[in-house]
């Protein structure tokens, strides 16, 4: 049986989707279509008009939400409860402060320093969900970003609608987040691991099969942008509020769902050293490439065959110099992980000032 | 019966053994031994009568071992019959719970429950599986190396 494949632009990134029926795709894209538009107008940090956008410029008070943005936040809170808050919706504000303030295409890549201060999210415990009346409140100030959980959540609805619509068996690849449904291929569903989901099949990396779930892949090699002469990039660390150290330069998670492989895959990114015994202790098999080229596999993922290696370093040392002065700052905080010291908050020393010079 | 040894029992075998030859006086054939062809010899009478008195018993264990066999075997029988019964039974109610717990678990599973509308008529899963697990859900088989050429990338994005 021929797999049908088409591809077309949405939610700020690339969708892709397989099925095992060539007949059955039109039903299926037009599934995943209604779902992605559904997701987008529900769950936008970059839309004036979506209900996301409504929450966050409420000021405190309540917002009666949709069954989606509803469900969509469950999900994200759910990834706090799972990582210790280390995948945390509350950092919205801080992607602000860092400039990461409209969609990534029209993101500005240079730009002046910025005036910053040390900053941690309000914390994914401030957020007043009411499932059952569908109401949300959020601190005055606070501000949610749904881009840890929303776009794999998306795509696992996209790939079981696709599914329901197509009768046949579906892949829905959301930017490099892939939810598969239905039956799989004799050989499973073939993706192949790399750093940058917009790469060529033959990119460096390595070629995977599933057949249920989904695998998702969280990079600090993409979505960077400078400020005053530092890179920075999207995955951040809410305990501070910037940046998450580069310990890993990729990280492929495959779960039972998308949703958890992300929620995991972005975890593993934040977690730097730690990340690999934390995914096997939750028998998430997973590949992390370090930003020394290094392949480690865990928790059954394929060890792969690499003649030889293609990558090359991009050498960034103002934003490595940035982590690890952030690292060696880093002090726990009873209650919460890594937490800065309230008196290193209110001081100088770390108060403000500009990302790098 | 060997006199002086070990009263053997008639009509099992009875013949001593042959290292017991030499130290045997006589040996007594079954059929003699309902006559009591020794009343001559008093103890051999003695003899006669412990030997009479061991086979009424043995017969007596015989029929009791007989009955209580067959009690046996009847309680035997009426625990298969109710085994057969609960197996019965337990086999009714283990499909009916098996097919339960198999709708649930379907239904449970992404997106098998596609049932309502959310805000402006797009579709809202209401299947809790995203939402509601208390852990990380792993993969049902870990990944294996792809062999395919239709394939789909994942990357950061």
């Amino acid at each position: 049986m021929e797999i049908a494949t088409a591809e077309f632009g949405a939610l700020g990134t690339n969708a892709r989707v397989m099925v095992l029926d060539a007949q059955a795709l039109p039903d299926a894209l037009d599934a995943v279509r209604r779902q992605l538009q559904a997701i987008d107008a529900a769950c936008s940090r970059f839309r004036p008009d979506s209900e996301l956008s409504r929450v966050n410029e409420a000021g405190g008070q309540t917002v009666a939400i949709s069954p989606l943005l509803t469900q969509a936040l469950e999900v994200a809170l759910r990834a706090s409860r799972l990582t210790d808050g280390i995948v945390d919706p509350t950092i919205g504000d801080a992607l602000l402060r860092l400039g990461y303030s409209s969609d990534f295409a029209s993101l500005a890549r240079h730009g002046a320093a910025l005036p910053w201060a040390v900053y941690t999210s309000p914390g994914w415990q401030m957020i007043d969900l009411d499932a059952g009346a569908g109401t949300v409140r959020i601190p005055p100030g606070a501000r949610l970003d749904l881009g840890a959980t929303a776009k794999a959540f998306a795509a696992d609805l996209a790939a079981a609608r696709a599914y329901a619509a197509a009768g046949q068996g579906v892949l829905v690849s959301l930017g490099g987040d892939i939810a598969v449904a239905g039956a799989a291929p004799l050989e499973g569903w073939t993706i192949r691991i790399t750093d940058d989901c917009r790469s060529a099949f033959d990119a460096p990396g390595q070629t995977i099969a599933i057949r249920s779930g989904g695998v998702a892949t969280s990079s600090t090699t993409v979505r960077r942008w400078m400020r005053g002469g530092a890179t920075l990039h999207h995955i951040l660390d809410p305990a501070t509020g910037l940046p998450a150290p580069e310990h890993w330069r990729t990280v492929s998670v495959a779960a039972g769902s998308c949703t958890d492989a992300n929620i995991a895959s972005t975890a593993a990114i934040v977690l730097g050293d730690r990340a690999p015994a934390w995914l096997a202790e939750r028998r998430l098999p997973a590949r992390l490439v370090g930003v020394d080229e290094l392949v480690l596999c865990v928790a059954g993922w394929p060890v792969e065959v690499r003649p030889e290696s293609h990558w090359r370093p991009s050498a960034d040392p103002l934003s490595l110099q940035l982590a690890s002065s952030i690292d060696a700052l880093e002090e726990p905080h009873p209650g919460r992980r890594g937490r800065f010291p309230a008196e290193l908050l209110e001081s100088d020393a770390l108060g403000s000032g500009e990302l790098a010079r | 019966m060997v006199f002086g040894g070990t009263p053997r029992l008639p009509g099992r075998g009875g013949h001593p053994p042959a290292y017991m030859a030499g130290a045997c006086q006589r040996v007594i054939e079954p059929e003699t031994i309902r006559g009591c062809p020794f009343e001559d010899h008093p103890s051999s009478v003695n003899s006669y009568r412990i030997l009479s008195l061991f086979q009424s018993m043995m017969a007596s264990f015989k029929d009791m071992n007989r009955a209580e066999q067959q009690e046996r075997i009847r309680r035997r029988d009426d625990d298969v019959r109710r085994l057969r019964r609960l197996t019965v039974v337990a086999g009714v109610l283990g499909i009916g719970v098996f097919g339960t717990a198999s709708l649930v678990a379907a239904s449970s599973q992404p997106g098998r429950a596609i049932a309502a509308t959310g805000t402006a008529g797009s579709p809202a899963v209401q299947s809790s599986s995203f939402t509601s697990q208390p852990s990380f859900q792993p993969p049902a088989e870990v990944p294996f190396r792809g062999r395919s050429r239709a394939m789909a990338v994942s990357g950061g994005s």
